[in-house]
Order: structure tokens, then C-alpha cells, then sequence
């Protein structure tokens, strides 16, 4: 059984009809990532052991008629985001061992339809980075081509979803870091509005953008999973209390007449030109839908990586403070006294680029540097949001490519941190005005996908959905990855 | 704009070392990150109000009353070094 050729509802209906069982779906998930994951390298943790109950819990639901369109389907859950009695890792030597005692808000939702959760996945160590070449164990690779990153930081998300492991993955997004993968993989990814999903047992990488996101095949599995996960939870106070809608069936694909602005600043920015016809390409399917679709210009965004650049790292250095080697975690066995404890255990606990980041936020938050750098991107940030509030007096959504390049070869961007940091060009203005966005398969350019990223308004994933469905429908971008073989 | 001096300061107070050879790499790799953050001075920003949170969300309290918490034994699970059920730190004072 292939899943590349399946989706949700497709699984659901099969199911139903008992034409396949939970257990054909356990062990196709399992044969896969045993016979693919040695060269995909998506899987830091598998646990087989309890997905095979979940499938057997799966299994007497369906034959009482009690399933739910989630129930068996395989997934896979981004190594940050905390499962009960199975390792959360983060990438990081520092969580090495570590095994949470409660489950994230998101999964206790998911679980009780009970889907299959296969494993945990690779990202950039606590989510720091673009290429999962961060990890402290291993890079993922691109299923396109295995000498290129699937991009991050959820890129063992993107792995195991493009691949066919599983049929969904969370991830977290803090500037990117669901879209972009998504966008590398030839996936769907959508980092709903900040608060839309609890945030409880995802852990805390920069507090005022993090969002879990939803990685999957395409438009309607990511609709099914968002209404299944969110809404307030009174474990997270940042989530909202906002009314969650029924995204799936209000997909409708009704969108003529709706107004589309094409961010210019990152159109015309310093992006792959392949990547950037792509997207006019797809303004031209917008349109013949029915769309109106014109430049806007937002004039601040071109100073978002130095906002977020700044925020980020500062949130950053905050919460990482919280490992120090005596609550949980890693503890060096090699210290005289307790400053001696702490610091032997953060420098050999933490990856350099953690520490990188760990060190630019507290230098921007130090006496003599914090109105400078800090207080200053604070007041930058407002005025990004702003340009993003006053667009949308006049749009319904907004548009521009997901990535300024497609999926960049392992190593080729390792010895500059900055080059790295520019892959989040598109997304991380969305990150710090807190806003919904998908990124959708647009294209190819030598065999690798191109992603298209809408931005909706605050709250408004239905539209952002609604659009980003017509849009797939009416092109063949999704179909790539049913064409890959392993 | 960050030299050796701030360096070591600012990996003090984030309790962390970095060896000579990582210091001068990490010195190189943030000075570059700082000239481009720099960027910001030339957005003015003299109306601009900041913003932590974009939702403008304000604290939401719960109840203050008894609730169930995880039994001491889980949370000490993770515990590197324990004992009698507390967490062993070395000797402070």
C-alpha cells in the first residue's frame, strides 16, 4: 500500500468500507519507514510499539461505527513537541534522554481519535535553523534529492510526509519553519494565526511568534487536522478564544472575486527567478479563477530579518535558561561547584548555533545594547504589523513565494549563518505580525518544488484554506510527490 | 560593535564557555550578524509604540483554587541527581 496515492478522506472512506484495516495502515507506515528511513533519515524515535495500540484502539472504534476522519492515520509529531513516556529530544544533546511526562494539548487532541502516531522527527536543534543541518544527531534529506535539505527547522515533518512514512506531521513555526519545508518537500504547510493552536508541551523556542503548524499532502488533510487541534486550551494562556470553524466542509471552493494582493517587496526581492515566475505563473491560475490580484507594496517588511533576527534570539536566550542540568536534562559530569555545573553543562548540552543565538539575545538584552537593539525591534515590529493590518483593509489575502530559492544542497550554506537566516525572508514578516499562512506547491525548477505562499488575516484560515484548495484543485503542483519511489 | 571583552561578557551572563579556537569564530559569525541587524537604525520609528505581543492578549488567570499537579516521583524522573525525593544541586552556600 502506497500512501502517496491517499489522502485523509480517501483513508477514512476505505476504512468505512472495511476494505482495508487499521493494521494495514500500521504496517504500511511501519514497512515504509523501515525500508526508506535509513537513507531519509526523518525518524529520530519510532514508537511502533504504541502506534500498534493505537491501531488496535483504532480498530474497535471503527467496527462500532466510532471513527472520525483522523482515526488510523498514520502521523508523525516533530521532536519539540512533548509526548508522554516517549522521548522529546529537540535535536539536542541537551534532551538527549529525556522523556516528558504529559503530552502536548495538540496530541491529546489528536489522540482521542486515535490516529497512529508512528514517531518523533528530526528538526534543527530546538528549532533553530533552516536545513535541519542543526540537528545534533543527523541531517534529513530532501526526497527530491537526497544530497539536499529538506529544509527546517520541521524538516523531518516535510521528510515523512513528502515520503510517504505518514500521512500528516506537526511541526512548530517561529519564522518559517513549517512553510519552508513544506515548500522544499512539495507539501502543504500551515502555521495557523498565532494563539490558534495550544502551545502547551511545545517546547518554548521565542515565546511571541512560536505557533504549531500542520505539514500534510494537501489543502484538505491540513483543514481535518487544524479543526481537530484547535481552539483555547486552558493550559496555554496566549490561545485564543476565537471560534474554531468547520475548515472542511466550509471548503467550498467558492473564491470568485476575491482580492489578492502580491507582496512586490518580496516578488521583487532577491529571489531565484524561477521561483519568482512560478509565482507570477500562479497569480495567472488565481485569476482565471476569479481572483483580482494587484501589487501592494508593504515597505517595512524589507526590515524583517533584522526584527526578527533580534526578537528571536532575545526570547530565545530567555527560555533556553530554563537548562541547566538539574531538573531534566543533560548534566556534565565534570564541575566543582554549581556556577561550574551550569556552565560545563549548557556549553557541552547546547549546538553552536543554539549558542550563537543564546549569546546574540542576551547581548541585545544587556545594559548599554537593549534600547538599541531590542526596544528598537519592538517598535519595527509594530510598524510591520501595521503595513499587514493596512493591506488588509483592501485584501483578502496576500501572496509571495514561500522561499527565495527551491531546496539548497547539504552544506552549501553551513559557514554563513546569514545565508541561512535569508532563507526566511518571505515568512518570518508573517511570523512577527502573527499571521495565518499556507504555503502550497506551485512548481518545479529542475526537479525540486517551488512554494507558494497566502497569507491570510487574523483568524481567517477559512479563507486561506478555501483559497489555497481552488488554487491545488485547479493545478497539478500536489501530484509530485505521489510520483516519488522508494 | 561586540569584541573579545563584550563576548566573554555576554557569555557569562548566559552561562556558557566557548574555547579559543569557537570564541574567534563566534566573534567573526556575530559581528556580521550585527552589521546586518544594524540595518534597523535607518527605519524611523520616533511614533512608533512597541509591541510584545501582536494579539495585544492580556494574562489570563485561572481560579486560585487546589488543583491535582504531577506526583513529585514524575517530575523527578527526568532529575539527573536526586535523592529523598528532591533534586541534588551542589553545596550552594
Amino acid at each position: 500500500m502506497n500512501f502517496n496515492h491517499f489522502d485523509i478522506q480517501k483513508i477514512h472512506s476505505l476504512l468505512s468500507s472495511k476494505e482495508i484495516s487499521a493494521m494495514d495502515l500500521y504496517e504500511a507506515s511501519k514497512d515504509k519507514i523501515e525500508r526508506s528511513d535509513d537513507v531519509l533519515k526523518a525518524f529520530i524515535t519510532t514508537s511502533y510499539d504504541e502506534a500498534l495500540m493505537q491501531a488496535k484502539e483504532a480498530q474497535n472504534k471503527i467496527d462500532c461505527g466510532e471513527h472520525t476522519l483522523l482515526t488510523a492515520i498514520p502521523y508523525s509529531l516533530k521532536d519539540n513537541i512533548s509526548t508522554r513516556n516517549i522521548k522529546t529530544t529537540c535535536a539536542s544533546k541537551m534532551l538527549e534522554n529525556y522523556v516528558p511526562i504529559f503530552d502536548a494539548t495538540a496530541v491529546k487532541r489528536l489522540a482521542s481519535h486515535s490516529p497512529l502516531m508512528m514517531g518523533k522527527v528530526n528538526l534543527d536543534e530546538f528549532a533553530m535553523g533552516a536545513s535541519t543541518e542543526n540537528s545534533a544527531f543527523f541531517t534529513s534529506k530532501n526526497p527530491f534529492d537526497l544530497d539536499r535539505v529538506p529544509g527546517g527547522s520541521s524538516g523531518g515533518s516535510a521528510t515523512s510526509v513528502a515520503s510517504g512514512e505518514v500521512l500528516f506531521s506537526l511541526g512548530s513555526d517561529t519564522g518559517g519553519s513549517v512553510r519552508q519545508p513544506a515548500a522544499f518537500c512539495g507539501i502543504v504547510g500551515l502555521k495557523p494565526t498565532y494563539g490558534r493552536i495550544s502551545r502547551y508541551g511545545l517546547v518554548a523556542f521565542a515565546s511571541s511568534l512560536d505557533q504549531i503548524g500542520i505539514l500534510a499532502k494537501n489543502v484538505s488533510d491540513s483543514a481535518i487536522v487544524l479543526e481537530t487541534i484547535a481552539g483555547k486550551d486552558e493550559m496555554d494562556s496566549t490561545s485564543s478564544r476565537e471560534d474554531v470553524a468547520s475548515y472542511l466542509a466550509n471548503l467550498n471552493g467558492r473564491i470568485e472575486g476575491k482580492k489578492i494582493g502580491i507582496i512586490k517587496e518580496l516578488v521583487e526581492g532577491p529571489i531565484d527567478p524561477a521561483v519568482k515566475q512560478a509565482v507570477l505563473d500562479s497569480v495567472k491560475v488565481l485569476e482565471s479563477l476569479g481572483c483580482k490580484c494587484e501589487f501592494v507594496e508593504l515597505k517595512h517588511i524589507v526590515h524583517a530579518i533584522s526584527t526578527y533576527y533580534i526578537i528571536a534570539p532575545s526570547e530565545a536566550s530567555s527560555n533556553l535558561s530554563r537548562f541547566d542540568g538539574i531538573k531534566y536534562g543533560y548534566r556534565t559530569p565534570d564541575f566543582k561547584d554549581l556556577d561550574e555545573l551550569y556552565i560545563h553543562t549548557r556549553s557541552e548540552g547546547f549546538g553552536e548555533e543554539v549558542k550563537r543565538r543564546i549569546l546574540l539575545g542576551t547581548f541585545a538584552l544587556s545594559a548599554g545594547y537593549y534600547d538599541q537593539f531590542y526596544h528598537k525591534a519592538l517598535k519595527v515590529r509594530t510598524l510591520i504589523k501595521q503595513d499587514f493590518v493596512k493591506a488588509f483593509e483592501s485584501y483578502d489575502l496576500l501572496l509571495s513565494p514561500t522561499a527565495p530559492s527551491t531546496a539548497f544542497k547539504i552544506g552549501e550554506k553551513t559557514s554563513d549563518p546569514i545565508s541561512l537566516y535569508l532563507e526566511d525572508l518571505c515568512t518570518v514578516p508573517v511570523s512577527l505580525a502573527g499571521l495565518p499562512a499556507i504555503s502550497v506547491p506551485c512548481g518545479k525548477e529542475k526537479g525540486l518544488p517551488i512554494g507558494l505562499q497566502l497569507i491570510g488575516n487574523y483568524f481567517d484560515e477559512q479563507t486561506l484554506l478555501s483559497v489555497a484548495k481552488a488554487f491545488e484543485d485547479a493545478t497539478d503542483h500536489n501530484k509530485y510527490v505521489a510520483e516519488l519511489e522508494y | 560593535m561586540i569584541n573579545k571583552d563584550t563576548l566573554e561578557y555576554v557569555s557569562q551572563l548566559s552561562r556558557l564557555k566557548l574555547d579559543e579556537a569557537k570564541q574567534e569564530e563566534m566573534l567573526v559569525s556575530l559581528e556580521r550578524i550585527l552589521n546586518h541587524v544594524s540595518s534597523l537604525e535607518e527605519c524611523d520609528t520616533k511614533d512608533s509604540e512597541i509591541t510584545y505581543n501582536v494579539l495585544g492578549m492580556e494574562n489570563e488567570m485561572r481560579e486560585d483554587e487546589v488543583k491535582e499537579s504531577f506526583p513529585r516521583e514524575e517530575i523527578l524522573r527526568n532529575a539527573p541527581s536526586k535523592e529523598a525525593g528532591c533534586f541534588i544541586v551542589p553545596k550552594v552556600l
